[in-house]
């Protein structure tokens, strides 16, 4: 392929790139999902559900009678269950586990 | 009796997906067996959400490796051969089998586990290759950090868990260990590097609020604002971070949250 | 300033452009080939390179980490005669400036070459050919490739600036081209700027003789020409590169520049490994 060099412009008068609306997009327009929780009243007590699978925080718990909550995972599906007294399953937090965002 | 009880928050690197970020971490909470390992994938390795993935899974699990020097070199090993397993049998191009071949896989390793927890001197003891720190905080101070590297030494070290058989030795000789103990109420933080360093910068300034902040966070969407804000501040670098909390408590947890 | 990293949201931008007058016929030092082989050896070897980084998943291809052009000056095989052109040929030579994920797809040939210890073979891409005729077009070299490195820093303000890494082996023959001289062009080419900071040039000088290598001098004293020339018109080297140079074991001097003087084989291709770096050096 043959450059063009004759027809190429003065690209070296042309001063310096107008980097108006370059610059990466502010914080607020990259942050997605829900807002950050008012945290009043939280206590450190709690426990945070995480998907022993894949370790994310979108899950869907009921309460089985019983036999304490059942949980499921709505990135890769993952199931278990516990009942308070029980220890929680080891749990792993590894992107290659997450089927979806 | 003392039990733990974590959290693992995370956040890929800004431009990247989600589905990028290259750390990974694992807990076992639990009275007898409590365990905690945080790794950070190298960004020019091959495959290091695989190889990362090997690593958390393997050490948390039911036959994960004795945290002494004789014990991670055995299981340097058991992961090596896991990786070399599952290697493709037929590579996409040249530059891939180079790549595998040449380069393999490489990620930073600080595993953890809380011992004597029925006992009268429950202590945390832990051990490193390269530069994922654990922080022990009481009563919203510093206590300790480990690996102890100052401000200026994150980027720096060549350390880590890598791919090559041959490096295996090498590994288990720069293996760094350490311990200290705890009391219910103490909070353990191991953080990937960039988060790190900005942990130890944050403590020096007001270590009281930073830790009380850390130990309240309960949303992924709360953890991912305050990497953003720093980050857009200029404080804190554009990396991966991971931050695995672990509260160690006499008490069952009161409540389960569920993250909306 | 030389803060970013090359990711997909900056990508980097890393341009060679390669000698190929009639005088890179010579023998390369005691290297057993030429020079313009030597230099093609050396760009195929960083584009491999370039590619490897940028080689993630399993049957994956090549994360656009980095934008490349190889512009060759003196002759051109493909419009025949004296000029500037793509040195990257067969379906990259449409493009000046590809993206990783092309170039990793699309290498000319995949040879045998031995391995460092000698004794086995490792089949590698090669991308650029090494051929040689005419004088030396430098300055008309950066016209072309300046113009195509302006309109990438337009598009890539967020970037690590661009990165223009000369290798010749002599004095320039078309200056002044255009009403500028080599320093005027090179000013011009450095002149093009990112958010992070202004184009890089580094110069790289080789010579048939196997004279003493001056690698990131701080001063032009004791270069014999075109040594000072090609000295004044070189960048000073980024604290990253400088860091990442340390790191490796090279003397780096503050103020040090993006030069190499002499270089043999393996100065020149670790010169290029330290000047296309600007990622934290973590040895993983």
């Amino acid at each position: 392929m043959v450059l063009p060099v004759d027809a190429a412009p003065s690209w070296w008068n042309q001063g310096p790139h107008d980097a108006t609306n370059r610059r990466p997009a502010s914080r607020a327009a990259r942050q997605s999902g829900p807002a950050a929780p008012d945290m009043a009243g939280y206590r450190r007590s709690a426990r945070i559900v995480q998907c022993p699978r894949c370790g994310a925080f979108r899950i869907d718990v009921t309460h089985v009678d019983g036999a304490g909550y059942a949980f499921r995972c709505r990135v890769d599906d993952h199931e278990w269950t516990w009942r308070s007294g029980a220890e929680w399953p080891a749990t792993v937090v590894a992107s290659r586990r997450r089927t979806t965002t | 009796m003392m039990q733990s009880r974590s959290t693992c928050f995370a956040l890929e690197k800004l431009g990247s997906s989600p589905l990028e970020w290259e750390d990974a971490a694992a807990f076992r909470d639990g009275s007898t067996t409590a365990r905690f390992v945080v790794v950070d994938g190298a960004t020019e390795a091959y495959d290091a959400l695989r190889w990362v993935e090997h690593l958390a899974g393997s050490f948390v699990a039911d036959d994960g490796p004795a945290l002494d020097r004789d014990g991670l070199r055995a299981w340097f090993t058991q992961v090596q051969a896991m990786w070399a397993a599952a290697a493709p049998d037929v590579f996409a191009s040249v530059i891939e089998e180079l790549k595998f071949r040449d380069e393999g896989s490489f990620a930073t390793f600080l595993g953890a586990r809380l011992v004597g927890l029925d006992g009268a001197h429950p202590r945390w003891e832990a051990a490193a290759l390269g530069d994922t720190v654990l922080f022990h905080v009481r009563d919203r101070r510093l206590l300790a950090h480990f690996p102890p590297l100052d401000v200026e030494s994150f980027g720096l070290s060549p350390d880590g868990i890598s791919t090559h058989a041959a490096s295996v030795e090498p590994m288990a000789r720069r293996l760094e260990f350490a311990y200290g103990d705890i009391r219910a109420g103490d909070l353990l933080f191991m953080a990937t590097d960039a988060l790190a360093q900005w942990l130890l910068v944050e403590a020096r300034r007001n270590q009281h609020v930073l830790w009380d902040l850390l130990a309240d966070v309960d949303h992924d969407a709360t953890f991912a604002a305050l990497v953003a804000d720093q980050r857009a501040a200029g404080r804190l670098h554009n990396d991966d971070v991971t931050l695995l909390r672990v509260a160690v408590d006499t008490a069952e947890p009161s409540s389960l949250v569920v993250c909306l | 300033m030389y803060e970013q990293t090359f990711s997909r949201t900056n990508q980097g931008c890393i341009v060679f452009l390669l000698d190929r007058s009639d005088s890179m016929k010579h023998q390369w030092q005691s290297s057993g080939t030429t020079m313009a082989q030597g230099a093609a050896r050396a760009v195929n070897k960083i584009l491999l390179d370039l590619c490897v980084k940028s080689a993630k998943e399993v049957g994956g291809t090549a994360r656009h980490y980095f934008d490349i052009g190889v512009f060759g000056y003196g002759i051109r095989p493909g419009a025949g005669g004296e000029g500037v052109e793509s040195a990257l040929g067969g379906a990259l030579a449409a493009n000046p400036i590809v993206g990783i994920p092309k170039l990793f797809t699309n290498p000319l040939a995949i040879v045998a070459e031995p391995s460092i210890d000698a004794v086995a073979t490792s089949r590698v891409p090669v991308w650029v050919e090494p051929v040689h005729g005419y004088r030396t077009p430098m300055c008309q070299a950066i016209a072309v490739a300046g113009e195509h490195v302006f309109d990438w820093a337009s598009r890539h303000m967020g970037s690590f600036p661009p990165i223009i890494i000369n290798i010749t082996d002599g004095m320039v023959t078309d200056s002044p081209y255009d009403g500028a001289d080599l320093t005027e062009w090179a000013s011009r080419l450095t002149s093009i700027e990112t958010d992070d900071g202004p184009a890089l040039l580094f110069n790289i000088f080789l010579s048939p003789t196997g004279a003493a290598e001056v690698m990131f001098p701080t001063s032009a004293n004791g270069l014999p020409d075109p040594g000072p020339e090609l000295f004044g018109i070189s960048s000073p080297l980024p604290k990253t590169m400088v860091a990442n140079a340390r790191g490796s074991h090279v003397r780096v001097d503050d103020g040090a520049r993006g030069f190499v003087f002499n270089a043999g084989p393996g100065t020149l291709v670790k010169f290029l490994e330290i000047g296309t770096r600007v990622a934290d050096l973590r040895g993983r």
